[in-house]
C-alpha cells in the first residue's frame, strides 16, 4: 500500500481542476447562446453587490426608531464613501429586480425553461419573490418620511387581504403601529433571514441552470455546437466587457442620482400620494380598482400561471400554434403590466 | 268608473293650500326683477314677499297692496333694523339655523345705530350691507358681507366723499386697506384668517377702536405681540397717553409689512437720535437684520444645492427650526428686551451657520462624487479596452493554432 502525503493528494486534484476549467472555457457554445444570457449572471453580480454593500451598511446602521435615521445621516455624511455604499445599495435593489425581471422575460420568450423541466424556472421565480421581500423590508430601514408612509401604505394593503390579512400583519408588523417592533422585524428579515433563504435558492437555481440547463442543452444538435464560438472568447470576455459598462452605468446612477434621505419619519405629518416602488405599481393598481378578494385571487392566479408555465409546455418541439400562444400571452402580460403601472403612477 | 270621483275631489281639496302658497308669487307679476334676486336669497326657502312687506299676495292686482292686511310697501330706513330684528332677535326662530340673535342689540350700540336712533337716516342699516332682497350667507363668495367683499361693501359709504364730509371722516380707508399687509393677505394670499374691516371694527356693533383698546383690537390676532408690548417700557407711554399703542409705529388701514427700516422711521417720532431708547431700537434693528440675512442666505444656498444633491433636503426641517426662532423674535422684540432678543437671535443664527456648514460640506462632497465617477469610468474604459485587446490577441493565437470554429 503506497503512502501519499496530503500535498501529493491535493496536487492531482489541482491539476484536474485546472483541466476542467480549461476544458470548460474552451468548450464550444451553441449559436443560440448570446448576449441576453448575460442577464442571469448580471442579476447574480448585482445580488453580490447588495450583499457586500449591505454588510458594509450594517456596520454603521442602528435599527431603532431613535437612531435609524441619524445613523443613515452618519453613513451619508461622515463615513468615508458611506454615501456611495448607501446609494449603490439603493440603486442595486432597483437594478437587481429590473435585471431579474428581464431575465425572466428572456427565459420565457426563449423557452429556456424547457430543458430543465421547470426546476430552474420555479427556483428563479422563488428567487424573484425573495428579492421583492428584500426590497420591501429594506424600504422602512432608513426611517425617513418616505420609508414610513410607503410602509404605512403597504400595511393598509396587507390588512385588506381577506382571511390572512391580520395574521400577516401580526407576523410582520407585530401589531398595527409602525414603530420599534416593525423596524426590528423588518431588519431581522432583511439581514438575518432573507439572505440565508436567498443563498440557498441561488445555489439551487445555479445548480439547475448549470447541470440541467446550460451543460446539456437538449435542443441543440452537433451542427449547432460546431457553428458556435468558445466559452472564453465568445461568451465570458464579451460578457466581461458588457458587465464593465453596466458597472459604469450603475455607478453613474448611484453617484449622480442618489436617493434622497427625507426628514425623519413623523407619524403626524402624512406624506401625501406616496407611490410604491415601480415594480409594485401594477399590483397597487389592481388592489385599488378590484374588490379585495378578487384582487387576491387575481394575484394568486397570476402567480400560479407563471409558475406552471414549464409544466404546461412540456413538448420537446413546440408547435407553431403553441409558440404563437406563448408569445401572445407574454406580450399581453407585459403590456398589461406597463399599462397598470402607468395608470397607477399618474393617479 | 264613478268610484274614483271622490278621490279626485279629495285631491282637489288637498291641493288648495298649495294653490294659496303659489298665489304669493303674484308679486312677480309687477316686480319680476325683484323676484329674480329674491329667489337666490336664504329667505326664499322660508317665506315670500309678504313676510316683510305684508299685504295680500294672493291677489294679482294692485289690491294686493292691502293696508288692511298690514301692507308696508318699502319700509322706511329707520324701521329696517327693527323689521329684521322681528325675526333675527327671536331665539326661537333663529335656533333651527344656529344664528345669533344679538345683531340688533349690537347694532344699537354701534355708531350706525346710535346715529339712526337720533334720526340720521343716512347711516348704514341692515339692507345696506346685506342687500334688501338677495340676502345670501356670508360664506357665499358673492355675498356683500363675505370677507373678501366687506372692504368694498364698507367702502360704498365710507368712500363717498360727499356723504363722509358730513361726519368729517376720511374716504380713503378701503383703498389704504387694499394696499396694506392685511389687504394683501386677504386679496392676494387669500388667507382664510386674513382680517377685513369687521375684524377690527366689529360687525353689527361697528365702532372705531379707541385709544386704549387698539392693542386689544390688534391683539385678537397678534396676541403674543400684544403681551410683549404690555410687558415692555412702551406700556408706560401708552398709559400716559403719549403713545397710541400699535398705531404709533405701524399706522392703521395702510399698515405695511413691517421691515427693519421701520426702526428708522418710527423711533425718531418720539426719540431723539442721541438717546438711549433710539440706540436700543437701532440695536434691535441690527440683530433682526443680521439674523434674517443669515437665515435667508442659508435658505438660498440650500435651495441651490438641492437641485444637485437631493440628500441635503433633510436639512430643511433643521433650517425651519432656525426660522422658527426668528419668527419668535418678531413678537418678542416688542418688549424691547435686548437680552432676550439676543438669545433668540443667537439660537436662530447658530442653526443658520450649522446648516450652511452642512451645505458647504455637501458642496465639497458633490465634487468628490464627480471625482469618484471620473475614476470609475476611467477604470471601466481601461478594463474594457484591455479585455477587448486580450480577446483579439487570444483569437489570433487560436487561429494560428488552427483551433478556430466555423462561424456563420
Amino acid at each position: 500500500m503506497s503512502c501519499t502525503s496530503p500535498v501529493e493528494t491535493i496536487a492531482p486534484s489541482r491539476r484536474s481542476l485546472r483541466r476542467v476549467v480549461r476544458a470548460e472555457l474552451g468548450r464550444a457554445i451553441p449559436t443560440s447562446v448570446g448576449a441576453l444570457q448575460f442577464l442571469g449572471l448580471l442579476t447574480l453580480f448585482l445580488f453580490a453587490v447588495q450583499v457586500v454593500t449591505g454588510l458594509l451598511l450594517m456596520v454603521y446602521y442602528r435599527p431603532s426608531v431613535e437612531a435609524a435615521h441619524h445613523s443613515m445621516g452618519v453613513i451619508i455624511d461622515e463615513v468615508r464613501l458611506g454615501w456611495l455604499i448607501r446609494s449603490l445599495h439603493e440603486w442595486g435593489s432597483d437594478l437587481l429586480i429590473l435585471t431579474a425581471l428581464l431575465h425572466l422575460i428572456r427565459v420565457y420568450f426563449a423557452r429556456a425553461y424547457q430543458p430543465s423541466q421547470g426546476a430552474s424556472w420555479v427556483t428563479g421565480i422563488a428567487l424573484l419573490l425573495v428579492m421583492l421581500g428584500f426590497a420591501f423590508t429594506g424600504t422602512l430601514l432608513p426611517w425617513d418620511q418616505y420609508a414610513y408612509w410607503a410602509t404605512d401604505s403597504s400595511r393598509e394593503t396587507i390588512a385588506r387581504i381577506p382571511l390572512i390579512g391580520s395574521a400577516l400583519l401580526g407576523l410582520f408588523w407585530g401589531g398595527w403601529d409602525i414603530g420599534e417592533e416593525v423596524l426590528l422585524r423588518f431588519y431581522a428579515f432583511h439581514v438575518g433571514i432573507l439572505p440565508w433563504v436567498a443563498l440557498v435558492w441561488v445555489g439551487f437555481h445555479l445548480l439547475t441552470v448549470w447541470y440541467v440547463g446550460l451543460k446539456r442543452p437538449v435542443l441543440l444538435d452537433e451542427a449547432d455546437h460546431a457553428r458556435g464560438g468558445r466559452v472564453l472568447d465568445d461568451l465570458l470576455l464579451a460578457w466581461v466587457m458588457v458587465g464593465l459598462l453596466v458597472i459604469g452605468v450603475f455607478f453613474t446612477l448611484a453617484i449622480l442620482v442618489p436617493q434622497p434621505l427625507l426628514p425623519q419619519a413623523d407619524p403626524l405629518s402624512p406624506l401625501l400620494n406616496v407611490q410604491p416602488p415601480w415594480y409594485l405599481l401594477p399590483a397597487r393598481s389592481v388592489l385599488r380598482h378590484v374588490p379585495r378578494l378578487a384582487a387576491v385571487l387575481i394575484v394568486l392566479a397570476m402567480l400560479t400561471v407563471v409558475l406552471s408555465v414549464p409544466f404546461l409546455d412540456r413538448r420537446e418541439r413546440e408547435s407553431l400554434l403553441g409558440k404563437g400562444l406563448r408569445w401572445l400571452l407574454g406580450v399581453s402580460a407585459i403590456a398589461a403590466w406597463i399599462i397598470l403601472a402607468i395608470q397607477q403612477y399618474r393617479s | 268608473m264613478r268610484a274614483w270621483i271622490p278621490v279626485v275631489v279629495a285631491a282637489s281639496v288637498l291641493l288648495l293650500p298649495a294653490r294659496t302658497v303659489r298665489g304669493e308669487e303674484s308679486c312677480e307679476v309687477c316686480h319680476p326683477d325683484v323676484r329674480t334676486g329674491y329667489a337666490e336669497s336664504v329667505h326664499a326657502h322660508e317665506f315670500a314677499c309678504s313676510g316683510c312687506h305684508k299685504g295680500n299676495p294672493t291677489d294679482a292686482t294692485m289690491a294686493a297692496h292691502d293696508a288692511a292686511r298690514g301692507y308696508v310697501g318699502k319700509p322706511a330706513r329707520k324701521d329696517i333694523p327693527a323689521l329684521c330684528a322681528s325675526c333675527h332677535a327671536d331665539p326661537a326662530r333663529m335656533k333651527p339655523y344656529g344664528l345669533p340673535t344679538d345683531q340688533y342689540a349690537q347694532y344699537q350700540t354701534s355708531q350706525h345705530g346710535i346715529l339712526l336712533a337720533k334720526g340720521d337716516e343716512r347711516v348704514a342699516v341692515c339692507t345696506d350691507c346685506h342687500s334688501a332682497h338677495r340676502v345670501v350667507a356670508h360664506t357665499e363668495p358673492t355675498s356683500p358681507v363675505s370677507p373678501r367683499n366687506i372692504p368694498e361693501t364698507c367702502g360704498r359709504c365710507h368712500g363717498d366723499a360727499a356723504l363722509m364730509a358730513a361726519y368729517k371722516l376720511p374716504v380713503d380707508q378701503a383703498e389704504k386697506f387694499r394696499a396694506s399687509v392685511h389687504g394683501n393677505a386677504l386679496f392676494v394670499d387669500e388667507h382664510p384668517m386674513a382680517p377685513s374691516c369687521a375684524s377690527c371694527h366689529g360687525e353689527h356693533g361697528a365702532a372705531p377702536p379707541e385709544a386704549g383698546s387698539i392693542a386689544r383690537a390688534c391683539g385678537h390676532c397678534h396676541q403674543r405681540t400684544r403681551e410683549y408690548l404690555e410687558s415692555g417700557p412702551h406700556l408706560k407711554a401708552v398709559t400716559a397717553g403719549a403713545m397710541t399703542e400699535c398705531v404709533s409705529c405701524h399706522g392703521y388701514h395702510d399698515i405695511a409689512r413691517p421691515d427693519h427700516t421701520l426702526f428708522d422711521r418710527a423711533c425718531p417720532q418720539c426719540h431723539a437720535a442721541d438717546t438711549a431708547p433710539f440706540a436700543t431700537g437701532q440695536k434691535l434693528k441690527a440683530i433682526l437684520t443680521q439674523t434674517e440675512s443669515d437665515l435667508a442666505e442659508s435658505s438660498s444656498e440650500l435651495a441651490k444645492l438641492s437641485e444637485l444633491s437631493p440628500t441635503v433636503a433633510r436639512l430643511r426641517p433643521r433650517l425651519q427650526q432656525g426660522w422658527a426662532h426668528y419668527n419668535e423674535l418678531l413678537p418678542v422684540q416688542h418688549a424691547l428686551d435686548l437680552q432676550r432678543v439676543g438669545d433668540l437671535a443667537r439660537s436662530a443664527r447658530s442653526v443658520g451657520e450649522e446648516v450652511r456648514g452642512a451645505i458647504h460640506g455637501a458642496e465639497q462632497h458633490y465634487h468628490v462624487r464627480l471625482l469618484v465617477l471620473g475614476l470609475v469610468w476611467l477604470f471601466v474604459l481601461f478594463a474594457v479596452a484591455a479585455t477587448y485587446l486580450y480577446r483579439g490577441e487570444h483569437a489570433r493565437e487560436r487561429a494560428e493554432r488552427g483551433d478556430g470554429v466555423e462561424r456563420e
